[in-house]
């Protein structure tokens, strides 16, 4: 597809989208509406993941801590300022992009597999500070966050579509922005080969720090979301280590390092999934972690890879 | 009241070591992080717990019934990994083991729920004085067993020929296959095994620890810990950073608050990749 009828295709999706709760009632249809609501995060986490682990080729184990911390800004600024969740939302980004520099600064330094390990100590680390400080975060008890209005519309299943939704979209679009400019060629460099970039003269540092950073930011929204809508998080919740692997598996999955490859992955892995959680908690990982592993082994480029590999 | 906190870190940095070793061999050999290993652990526990509740089985008798299922495991996984490119092998068998983990874990929870369980033995209670500190004897007993079970692993290392095949097959893969060494063979058994060190040390840990299906990634990061701390590779070096990990997960759940006992493996695992990447032995020993 060429990249501007791209974006095309994708205002116009995310705009005929939109209407759907004008279609179906959220009272009516509760259920759907919480399905497509987990699809969008999911959509928005794994662009997140992909645009660090897929562009940049820096595995990140450590995502749990940006939804986290975004989930966190949130609900403490709820709590402590009465800031409506609404309003906090921006922060949410922005606080896990703050975390994402401190992280960067340790494990940027690290490469391969001991970047993904201590991305994953570091959210743990993180996890476990937020735990501790009790006074400030109330510790395991955890923040309610009451339902408010947005601009005086009630908060239904189908405005959380909508505004999850265009996250989603924004993130797509960052992602094709990154995608069709300078900056992917430098992410592929630094990707493939990190000693041959920076021996071409490219700051691998810099730009692996941008990618984390951009990572960071969409993930720390999808916490900021999830928060919202749950209006509810403890530290349990907030980082769970679940919000880190369903990226990499619905990314894997779809075609890691491609624009849509994270869009095509949750589509078809999340209604299954959400379908088999209603059986049984959990029941989605199994399914989630054969398919992760079958794709890993005999299918690395994922469904992308497949269809491109037949369009040749 | 020191004594006792060193010592009881001292009797659980033995078992942390089994499972450290098993992780070291097969990083050595392989260059693969095994996301599995702490799931070994966890079957090593469940199997430790069925076959006493069923066969009044001893957990230390039970490794050696459940010691063949994870040799054949582990080179089942090795067989899965083994076809990647070399190039792509380090990332691709971190999401693939990391995938494998997933499933086992899941799996292990829709079998035998989230409950938490743990192996009663009839001396289970029944202490034993050292140097003034109380000691559980489940506990005496899993770590004296850990120690013989390491220490006849350094000595399978260095006087076989099977152990040598495997150390020289981490020095340089090509090399040894000069030698006559039989590489794809060798590291497969060495994956055998290092699950096989896992599913022991989860034996071993059954009296003493509670087990529920996701515990696993509790033991992989303290394994990593120690790996990086002992150096990768390295027995004895995993040895002793099992054991500075016990000793400073005691001194830390006393001094500092409880919770601190979990953050302080992944500050040591952070601290040593970041200021000795090569380990506190600085990647001189061998074995």
């Amino acid at each position: 597809m060429k990249s501007s009828k791209a974006y095309i295709a994708l205002l116009v999706a995310v705009l005929l989208l939109s209407l759907l709760p004008l279609l179906m009632s959220s009272e009516k249809h509760k259920y759907l509406y919480d399905v497509l609501f987990t699809l969008n995060i999911l959509i928005l986490l794994s662009v997140s993941w992909n645009i660090l682990g897929g562009f940049a080729g820096q595995v990140s184990f450590g995502h749990a801590g940006f939804v986290g911390m975004g989930a966190y800004a949130v609900a403490l600024l709820h709590h402590h300022l009465q800031l409506s969740p609404w309003v906090a939302m921006p922060f949410s980004g922005i606080t896990a992009v703050i975390g994402a520099m401190l992280i960067g600064s340790i494990a940027l330094n690290l490469r391969g597999p001991f970047f993904a390990l201590s991305t994953l100590a570091l959210a743990e680390v993180t996890k476990l500070i937020v735990e501790g400080w009790r006074g400030f975060t109330m510790g395991t008890q955890g923040i309610v966050i009451a339902q408010t209005e947005l601009l005086g519309i009630k908060t239904t299943g189908g405005l959380y579509f909508i505004i999850t939704l265009w996250a989603a979209g924004f993130a797509l679009l960052i992602s094709l922005l990154i995608k069709n400019s300078r900056y992917n060629y430098y992410f592929l460099a630094v990707g493939e080969n990190e000693d041959a970039a920076i021996a071409v003269g490219i700051n691998a540092r810099k730009y692996k720090l941008y990618a984390l950073l951009v990572s960071a930011f969409l993930a720390g929204l999808a916490g900021g979301l999830i928060v919202a809508h749950t209006g509810f998080v403890d530290p349990e919740s907030g980082f769970d280590m679940v919000r880190t692997v369903e990226p990499i598996f619905i990314t894997i999955v779809g075609g890691m390092g491609t624009v849509f490859g994270p869009l095509i992955g949750a589509i078809l892995l999340v209604p299954a999934g959400e379908y088999l959680r209603t059986e049984f908690t959990k029941a989605h990982l199994l399914f989630y972690g054969v398919l992760l592993v079958v794709f890993a082994r005999f299918m690395p480029r994922g469904i992308m890879g497949f269809f491109r590999r037949i369009g040749k | 009241m020191l004594i006792s906190i060193v010592i009881n870190g001292l009797l659980i940095g033995c078992i942390y070591s089994l499972i450290a070793v098993g992780l070291t061999v097969i990083f050595g050999v392989m260059r693969i992080i095994n996301m599995f290993h702490g799931d070994a652990v966890m079957l090593g526990m469940y199997a430790a717990y069925f076959l006493h509740e069923k066969y009044g089985l001893s957990p230390y008798v039970a490794t050696i019934v459940t010691a063949p299922i994870f040799l054949a495991a582990g080179m089942a996984i090795y067989k899965i990994l083994a076809p990647i490119p070399p190039k792509q092998r380090e990332m691709s068998s971190l999401i693939i083991t990391l995938g494998i983990s997933f499933v086992t874990a899941t799996t292990a929870m829709l079998l035998w729920t989230a409950d938490y369980r743990t192996v009663n033995l009839s001396y289970s209670q029944e202490v034993f004085d050292l140097l003034g500190t109380r000691i559980g004897y489940p506990a005496l007993i899993s770590s004296i067993f850990s120690l013989l079970l390491i220490g006849g692993f350094y000595l399978f290392m260095t006087k076989t020929f099977l152990g040598m095949s495997i150390r020289a097959t981490a020095i340089d893969p090509t090399t040894a296959s000069l030698y006559g060494v039989n590489v794809k063979i060798t590291s497969m058994v060495t994956f055998g095994i290092g699950l096989v060190l896992a599913g022991v040390a989860g034996a071993v840990l059954s009296p003493i620890f509670y087990m529920y299906p996701f515990v696993g990634s509790n033991f992989v990061i303290k394994a990593f810990t120690i790996v990086v701390l002992g150096g990768m590779g390295s027995v004895t070096g995993a040895l002793i950073g099992g054991l500075l990990l016990g000793v400073s997960e005691a001194l830390a759940s006393t001094f500092l608050e409880y919770s601190m006992k979990d953050i302080i493996a992944f500050l040591i695992f952070l601290g040593v990749l970041i200021f000795k990447p090569s380990g506190l032995l600085g990647g001189r020993s061998r074995v």
